[in-house]
């Protein structure tokens, strides 16, 4: 395309095009953070080693045109990677030493579906935040994921019953 | 099951107003930033210091009020496109005006375009027609762009704000029956959005060329148009599996139904009818902007 041209002119513009994309969506990356981690520390943390690793690896980046989707993947796998390491201020944890949740004992159902949410697969819990909250079609769902649309659909499915089943149940 | 699907969405939308709540502090923000601007060090030294010496560069032009701005705001025609064909020698187009603009973190590059008639007509409806229409088309094409100049000299005030906008314009068609100008429009802020529009005058008449004009009083074209693109949608999908259209998509009120009147479309060198979308409209965003050229036969008989 003609009109992207001047892209080309600049030996950093992928590197300004993250660095832009980072700093108008990191309350999206964090929002995805603090649902895998409910803490502000560890959610802030998880969007500043995702932006490091971002700008780091710009290289890898192949086309421009899905900059965004890669930088939404990096933060994915940063949550992913975080859930794996030992934790510092694990939900349970915090639960046990009474650290203030963003959760409200006025609203016991929304815990309740928040739990159901929680005690899903990491990636299909993804998928559902995705889906549900953040307004992303299908097509780019599976963009995020690397995965196939088919895999996403089923994703979606399972999860949505997961949660209709823990609903009826509460 | 209705209502079941009714409990969970009403529970999904509970806890989205929930999640939307989380936002970083300013602090955080600034942690960011601070990792930001590491990462980016870190690549200049491991690049021979020539990303350092680029910021230089700017922050001396920065610095001595350098700014590259030339917009043509006496109003008179900048003659910078030339090259720019005659067209039918009915309508040629020039650069109305050139505004560009480049900074660390802004960068406009907008020509306006301007159609204008030539005066050698003998049929005086025909010249006034012409006067009229592109009268009208440069005011519009000029309203879009002014807004754009507006909203984008509004946003170098921000401190943080990254924007880039470019505007080009093409000749699309250059038949002794019909004139097409295509305005390009890019606007990225994150991520990049690039729109069209279609502005087609009938020479006969000199006129703006709409959809309805080239069909038969009566006659359905919606339908055929719409039909043949869902065909060419499938079509392509087939072919390859990159390629995705808004069809028969899970989600239904994001499938491609019909056009309408307020679709763009041109006519092309072979007087086929092709229409164009915005990105997003039929086509995830990586798709871009999309069209699709109807084959003369589908419109076989309905066509003046």
């Amino acid at each position: 395309m003609q009109i992207f041209s001047y892209k080309k002119k600049n030996k950093n513009a992928k590197k300004d095009l993250l660095e832009k994309i980072l700093l108008e969506k990191y309350d999206q990356y964090y929002r995805l953070a603090y649902s895998y981690v409910h803490n502000d520390m560890d959610a802030c943390d998880i969007v500043q080693n995702g932006a490091y690793r971002a700008l780091r690896g710009s290289d890898t980046l192949q086309n421009a045109e899905y900059a965004e989707t890669w930088v939404y993947r990096i933060m994915l796998n940063e949550c992913f990677r975080h859930l794996k390491q030992p934790q510092k201020y694990s939900y349970e944890s915090m639960q046990e030493t009474g650290f203030e949740l963003s959760y409200t004992e006025d609203n016991c159902e929304k815990i309740d579906l928040q739990r159901a949410l929680d005690s899903l697969p990491e990636k299909d819990k993804a998928v559902v935040i995705l889906r549900y909250f953040e307004d992303r079609k299908l097509e780019e769902i599976a963009d995020i994921l690397e995965e196939n649309v088919n895999t996403v659909k089923s994703r979606l499915y399972r999860s949505i019953k997961k949660l209709r089943v823990y609903l009826e149940n509460s | 099951m209705a209502e079941k699907n009714d409990l969970l969405e009403r529970e999904l939308h509970i806890l989205r107003k929930e999640y939307e709540k989380h936002r970083m502090t300013d602090f955080q923000v600034g942690q960011l930033q601070e990792k930001i601007r590491e990462a980016k060090e870190m690549d200049q030294n491991n690049k021979n210091h020539t990303g350092k010496i680029r910021i230089a560069v700017a922050a001396a032009a920065v610095a001595a009020g350098l700014f590259v701005i030339l917009p043509n705001t006496s109003g008179t025609i900048a003659h910078a496109m030339e090259q720019i064909p005659i067209i039918g020698q009915l309508v040629r187009v020039v650069t109305f005006r050139d505004y560009a603009y480049e900074s660390d973190r802004n960068m406009a590059d907008i020509e306006v375009p301007e159609i204008k008639p030539e005066e050698q007509l003998e049929d005086s409806t025909l010249q006034e027609n012409i006067d009229r229409t592109t009268a009208e088309i440069n005011a519009e094409i000029q309203s879009i762009t002014d807004d754009l100049i507006a909203e984008f000299e509004k946003n170098l005030d921000e401190e943080m704000g990254y924007q880039d906008v470019v505007v080009k314009s093409e000749v699309l068609t250059t038949t002794p029956d019909y004139f097409t100008l295509k305005l390009i429009c890019y606007q990225g802020a994150g991520s990049g959005y690039q729109w069209n529009y279609y502005y087609t005058i009938d020479l006969n008449t000199g006129e703006r060329l709409q959809l309805k004009d080239i069909f038969k009083e009566g006659a359905d074209y919606i339908t055929p148009i719409s039909e043949d693109i869902k065909r060419q949608m499938q079509e392509r999908m087939d072919a390859d599996e990159n390629v995705h259209y808004w069809l028969n998509d899970e989600i239904e009120e994001w499938n491609f139904k019909a056009i309408t009147d307020e679709t763009s479309f041109y006519l092309n060198e072979r007087g086929n009818v092709v229409i164009g979308f915005n990105e997003g409209d039929v086509a995830p965003m990586y798709m871009g902007t999309v069209e699709f050229e109807i084959p003369a036969e589908v419109l076989d008989g309905i066509r003046k």
